[in-house]
């Protein structure tokens, strides 16, 4: 295990399994080893790629492409079918929308358990508090309950969390887009500044984002790894087969 | 967190793993049992309070019933004082057991929102029902104690030693809570599975009769049911002032690790899918 590698995909693939009638999913399980009752869907492919400390990666794809999954999966909040990951240091994920907030707390209480969640000590959580409230700026909100905030202060509760756990590497997965545009320039600071000690790992559909905060981009089409390199060469590709594919629905097809 | 993902690569590792994870987030789980509270009582004006005053009413409740018009005197009194904390300390461990079962198979789903959106390590949610459970039936096992000082006058010094049956009780309702945690979020079935037979499990188990009155033939059967052997231990040490049979605390013992290791095991296996389902 070299230390020098923040993250490490090695031929990742994932399916989730569709089952026609209920009772086959424990037919599956009794006699899996003999027939297969589901059917695959291939949200990832042999995806294989590595990251160094201090390098910022980013994702670019359309929807449905095994983005957030793959996220999910470095996260280690869903695990590969096939593959290995292997994450050397301590992970700060601001996934996309309701970063697994209770709604029913305040954000105080939520910000609490976030930080406990992502390997903090209470007390250390409670020490920085003062500076997570500054830096959500979200006022008096912090402490109502979150069923009462807006989609932007869910977002700026969430990044000010995962900005104060001492995080090695933060996982993005196209938030920073929710707040305004103060915010955003706040985030970008924050990051620019992360970038120095830490890696990130961001899913984003701006190109001026991804050029702005990664070192290399990587083009995920249809759960397979189309193209990777300088965000310079790989964003404008993106674009242009963008613009000339079409936006039907056969990119979700669920293979028999 | 990371390193929670690799499981012990020594041979025994597999032994202590269930037990390291719940230490490793010891402050996960004191978090989230506080916020559980927190929130149970938020918005009423006695707050913790109605804790304590469900059991106590029914603890009242079962010494006026048990004193007054239903005055029962059979073998299984001896030496406990009152039908009522006979039937008291019977229930604190069968409640615990209940409320455990009952919630057991909806643990995944009831907690989706944070099992898929954060890092968030999926075992640890047995030791969070299981140490809230705990704190309720503490509650109600102080409110027994005073009624049983009020009662009979005194409290037998066995009382001290209950930790010792604790310990082995709560391995095995947390290896309960993994198995139907994880056969819970593969299908909806085991709920209501699990909520059809609770109602049986109070009359299999001696809640209202002692195990030393179930008649010969049977009564060797009866502690085939894990429970029993808790229930008349609890007894054994909080009422009657003896020590439990050492047969049976140490057959209590080996189920118990059986079903702590067993569920752990087949919650771990499943665990990478059971995300995916629920």
């Amino acid at each position: 295990m070299s230390s020098d590698l923040m993250i490490r995909a090695a031929g990742v693939g994932k399916s989730y399994q569709f089952y026609t009638h209920y009772a086959d999913r424990f037919k599956q399980m009794v006699f899996g080893r003999f027939k297969k009752y589901y059917r695959d869907y291939w949200v990832l492919r042999d995806i294989s790629f590595e990251a160094r400390r201090g390098e910022s990666i980013g994702i670019i794809g359309r929807n449905g492409a095994g983005k957030s999954t793959l996220l999910q999966i470095i996260c280690g909040i869903t695990t590969p079918t096939y593959g290995e990951v292997e994450v050397n240091g301590r992970i700060a994920p601001v996934l996309s929308l309701g970063t697994g907030f209770d709604t029913e707390l305040t954000g105080r209480e939520n910000a609490i358990i976030g930080g406990v969640v992502l390997g903090l000590k209470r007390a250390d959580i409670i020490k920085r508090f003062g500076s997570i409230a500054e830096f959500a700026a979200i006022g008096q909100f912090i402490d109502q309950p979150m069923k009462l905030y807006s989609t932007g202060m869910f977002m700026r509760l969430a990044f000010a969390i995962c900005a104060h756990v001492d995080a090695e590497l933060m996982i993005i997965d196209e938030s920073l887009s929710v707040g305004d545009t103060a915010f955003q320039d706040k985030c970008r600071d924050f990051l620019r500044n992360f970038r120095r000690t830490g890696s990130i790992l961001l899913v984003s559909h701006s190109a001026a984002e991804l050029s702005n905060l990664c070192d290399r981009v990587i083009w995920i089409d249809r759960g397979r790894i189309r193209e990777m390199g300088a965000p310079g060469d790989v964003i404008p590709k993106y674009q242009n087969a963008v613009h000339e594919e079409h936006d039907d629905a056969s990119r979700f097809l669920i293979e028999a | 967190m990371i390193p929670a993902r690799k499981s012990g690569t020594e041979p025994f590792g597999w032994l202590a793993l269930p037990f390291t994870t719940g230490w490793r987030h010891r402050e996960l789980i004191r978090v989230i049992v506080q916020r559980e509270f927190a929130q149970r009582f938020r918005g009423s004006a006695l707050g913790w309070i109605w804790a304590v005053i469900g059991p106590l009413v029914m603890l009242s409740a079962y010494t006026v019933v048990f004193t007054g018009p239903f005055k029962i005197s059979s073998s299984a009194q001896a030496g406990v004082g009152h039908y009522a904390l006979f039937i008291f300390a019977a229930l604190i461990p069968f409640n615990l057991f209940n409320e455990l079962f009952a919630r057991a198979p909806n643990l995944m789903r009831e907690n989706a929102w944070f099992l898929k959106k954060t890092i968030f390590p999926s075992d640890t949610l047995g030791w969070i029902a299981l140490c809230r459970a705990l704190i309720y039936a503490g509650i109600s096992f102080v409110i027994l104690l005073a009624f049983e000082l009020a009662l009979t006058g005194t409290i037998p010094p066995t009382v001290l030693l209950l930790p010792i049956v604790l310990v082995p009780y709560c391995l095995m309702l947390l290896g309960i809570v993994w198995f139907f945690a994880a056969l819970g979020s593969l299908t909806q079935d085991v709920a209501h599975i699990v909520t059809s037979i609770m109602p049986l499990m109070i009359f299999g188990s001696p809640v209202f009769y002692s195990v030393s009155d179930v008649p010969e033939p049977a009564r060797s059967f009866a502690y085939l049911n894990p429970l029993a052997c808790y229930i008349e231990m609890t007894r054994d040490l909080a009422l009657r002032g003896t020590l439990p049979d050492l047969a049976i605390y140490a057959a209590g013992w080996a189920v118990s690790l059986v079903f702590f290791w067993g569920g752990h095991a087949m919650f771990m296996r499943y665990r990478s899918i059971l995300v995916d389902v629920v």
